[in-house]
């Protein structure tokens, strides 16, 4: 569901940097926007709006909070069924593969907890319900990596 | 309408321009998704007379409805065209991880028109349409032009890629499209339509969720599932397998399989663990069908014993959507590789008499890089080899290669000629029967096809329900359009009225009897596989039925209908018709989509387990055709069939293209 910006906007930023979608434009200073089309609702850029600005698909308010009070997504690899459509699903990459001995079977993992935009796409995909979202300890200086 | 977004996108190469369209639900509602989605939009949009290599041809490449829902086995894609190689509806079905990316960008399916200039390839994300310079990667094979790519449009997300090889790219008629390091949508020549448009790859990386109606629902029937299959199976080691393969021979009546046990076989073995099962049941046609399981005894067929397909497994392989994971990814020789799969294994052994085992990983291995259907390769080969040990073709006309039953050196020298076109490779690249043609001389006989396409490596003299959908199916030459065993499997006699329930234990003979039984028995399958196709199910899972694996129930919950098993199997009707009107408007005449006569046992086989056994082929496909409400002597669709299926109605409308 797309989301959109307020005229609470202050023009830091902070959406357009953490967009995994490219979905958000606008001038520093300046009212961003967010292109409809492009937005996948991960509700990352109203996380780290200071301003509170920015409201989800149902018109509600996205609540900021600080990076390391984000849910990460906690998997159950006893649970897991090795079927890839957390992986997939997630617009960051911050999921990988772990080797399950001994039947080499691939197990969903959090491998770039430093990425997870807590958006929740691979618990929602989740067809047995193998993953938690769990408040993580992550820096709150750590940004994403690569961007 | 949730599951699907709603759009599909057009793409027109020649003129490098995209666009959007937005489709009512009342085609979802009659076709689905996948494979029915396409029927819709490209019987319409594809010319009548259409050249399959000319701008007029349209690509198309559609994931299930499901795909991408939390249900499993629905991570299938499939791509579709008018086939260059049997000039019929052609589509392929591929695993890998696609299906979700082409959800993911927001379409429900990617429609390609038109030819470029240039070889280009085509990014698409989360609202963007590009088409990018694709001559740094025109030549490449597919696992480095998916490295390439990667790197090069290098985004936050991995995408997922599909593209051609140089098979492709040189328009081989038996080419396929390559995607997630080595899975192939093979069949039908569709690398050969891709090629032709100068389109060298689909690079998607779009991360738009996927919506369903009743996620709590789909849930709750996916763990039932999870639960089923967690369950362990006793089954004996491969050693076994030859002695239990000789057993089905040898008994007088036809096991009904029950598939949670094909499932426990690929799930311990992937298809490797049919291999000599197959062979000495009398499933797997040896030296291009004229031999039988005595000419690859025990001694031989040990040599591609499930254990020493698996040995050097690194992991294990699980396409997207998938609990069962039947893949793996060996290492051998210091490279990741996909394991060869029964089909491949057995092209390339029993087919050709080689032994060779290490050939057939690295024939493998290039026939995915190069992007070349590995059936059709093997069975062309077969060929070409019949023909030298028939005086056909001079060792001069093959190059000087010492082509004979299992010289493997010169199977693989012939295999990267036919890769490459070059010299006698160019001829073969084509297929047999295109070959068979050029070279005359009666070759046509030993080239084992149906309506042009090389047959998979399973007999229709074990199991004639195979050569049925062959020929009746509006894509030829397919063994996954149907068969009996695959009946037996899915025991929709259980939720569908109406249909014949198979005994435990039947005669032998039976099968091969072409009555109303019989027939009724194929218009079922052809109707449920194109259901589970329009759905984007894997036929692994598909073997396990809808009893255990909750395909209906899914739809449900995932579009919030409310419909009835009867309901589905006539969307999968409704598809199937629409396929065979597809052919009707290209000028194809079902009477004369014909099979080599020797694969339905014409003349019969003079001894192993299929000996003296004909199927009845022509009987059977007319009742078939009446069956599916065809005219059961042309095999055209009554006018009140097409009415009761709302195909009179939807082909006027000026919906899809």
């Amino acid at each position: 569901m797309a989301h959109s910006i307020t005229a609470d906007c202050i023009g830091c930023g902070a959406c357009t940097r953490i967009c995994p979608a490219r979905a958000v434009s606008g001038e520093i200073k300046g009212c961003h926007r967010i292109d409809p089309r492009r937005c996948i609702g991960c509700s990352a850029c109203g996380r780290v709006c200071p301003a509170g600005a920015v409201k989800d698909g149902n018109g509600e308010a996205v609540e900021r909070q600080p990076r390391n009070r984000w849910a990460m997504p906690l998997i159950d690899s006893r649970s897991c069924k090795s079927c890839g459509l957390c992986l997939a699903s997630c617009p960051v990459t911050a999921l990988g593969w772990i080797l399950s001995f001994p039947e080499k079977r691939p197990k969903a993992s959090l491998e770039r907890p430093e990425n997870c935009l807590t958006c929740g796409f691979c618990r929602s995909i989740c067809p047995v319900g193998a993953i938690a979202l769990r408040p993580s300890a992550i820096d709150e200086d750590r940004t994403l990596s690569g961007r | 309408m949730k599951p699907a977004s709603g759009r599909i996108l057009w793409v027109d190469l020649t003129s490098g321009a995209s666009r959007e369209e937005a489709l009512s639900d009342a085609i979802y509602d009659q076709f689905l998704g996948g494979l029915g989605l396409a029927a819709a939009v490209l019987t319409r949009a594809i010319p009548a007379g259409a050249d399959p290599l000319g701008p007029d041809n349209v690509l198309a490449f559609v994931p299930g409805l499901l795909a991408g829902t939390p249900s499993f086995f629905t991570g299938r894609w499939m791509a579709a065209a008018k086939s260059p190689l049997t000039g019929t509806w052609g589509d392929a079905n591929c695993g890998g991880n696609l299906a979700l990316a082409i959800r993911q960008c927001g379409y429900d399916g990617i429609f390609i028109q038109g030819i470029s200039e240039k070889p280009v390839y085509l990014l698409l994300d989360n609202g963007s349409v590009e088409l990018r310079d694709a001559s740094a990667v025109w030549g490449k094979d597919t696992v480095e032009t998916e490295r390439m790519l990667t790197e090069e449009v290098s985004l936050p997300k991995r995408p997922a890629i599909a593209s051609i090889g140089p098979a492709g790219e040189k328009r081989s008629l038996i080419s396929g499209i390559v995607n997630d390091g080595g899975r192939i949508a093979a069949r039908s020549g569709l690398g050969a339509v891709m090629g032709s448009k100068r389109l060298k790859a689909l690079v998607l990386a779009g991360s738009k969720p996927v919506q369903t109606e009743a996620p709590e629902e789909m849930r709750r029937l996916s763990r039932r599932l999870a639960g089923i299959l967690a369950k362990r199976f006793p089954l004996p080691g491969p050693g076994v397998f030859p002695w239990l393969g000789a057993l089905l021979r040898l008994l007088p009546w036809t096991v009904r399989l029950d598939g949670i046990l094909l499932a426990e076989m690929l799930c311990r073995w992937g298809t490797s663990g049919m291999n000599e099962i197959s062979l000495q049941w009398g499933d797997a046609p040896v030296l291009n069908w004229a031999g039988s399981e005595r000419d690859f005894p025990l001694r031989s067929s040990s040599s591609i014993r499930a254990e020493r397909i698996m040995a050097g497994e690194e992991r294990r392989y699980h396409c997207l959507a998938c609990p069962l994971g039947c893949g793996s990814l060996l290492r051998r020789s210091g490279e990741l590789m996909h394991k060869p799969e029964y089909e491949t294994i057995m092209a390339f052994t029993a087919l050709l008499g080689n032994t060779d085992l290490e050939a057939v990983f690295r024939l493998n291995e290039a026939l995915n890089r190069a992007g070349m259907d590995t059936i059709s390769a093997g069975g062309t080969v077969a060929w070409a080899i019949e023909c030298v040990e028939r005086g056909i073709l001079s060792r001069q006309e093959v190059d000087g290669l010492d082509l004979r039953w299992g010289n493997a050196e010169a199977i693989e020298e012939l295999v990267r000629k036919m890769t490459a076109r070059e010299g006698i490779g160019d001829l073969l690249a084509d297929g047999s029967r295109k070959a068979a043609q050029r070279v005359g001389k009666d070759s046509q006989a030993w080239a084992v096809e149906a309506g042009g396409q090389e047959l998979a490596l399973h007999d229709s003299r074990l199991d004639p329900g195979l050569a049925l959908h062959a020929v009746a199916d509006p894509s030829p030459g397919r063994h996954s359009q149907g068969g009996y065993i695959y009946y037996d499997t899915y025991r929709l006699w259980a939720q569908v009225p109406g249909l014949p329930r198979p005994h435990l234990l039947e005669p032998k003979g039976k099968r091969f009897q072409a009555d109303r039984a019989n027939a009724r028995k194929g218009a079922a399958v052809s109707r449920f596989h194109q259901l589970y196709n329009a759905a984007g199910l894997c036929m692994f899972g598909a073997y396990l039925g809808p009893a255990r694996l909750p395909l209906f129930s899914w739809l449900n919950a995932a579009a919030g209908w409310k419909r009835s098993p009867a309901e589905y199997m006539e969307v999968g009707w409704r598809i199937q018709t629409l396929r065979q009107l597809f052919n009707l408007k290209q000028g194809i005449d079902p009477r004369a989509i014909g099979i080599t006569p020797r694969a339905v046992g014409d003349p019969p086989l003079t001894e192993g387990g299929n000996r003296g056994r004909r199927a009845p082929i022509r009987e059977l496909t007319s009742l078939y055709w009446e069956e599916m409400g065809w005219d059961p002597k042309t095999g055209i669709p009554t006018e009140e069939t097409v009415e009761a299926l709302g195909l009179g109605a939807f082909l006027e409308r000026g919906e899809g293209g």
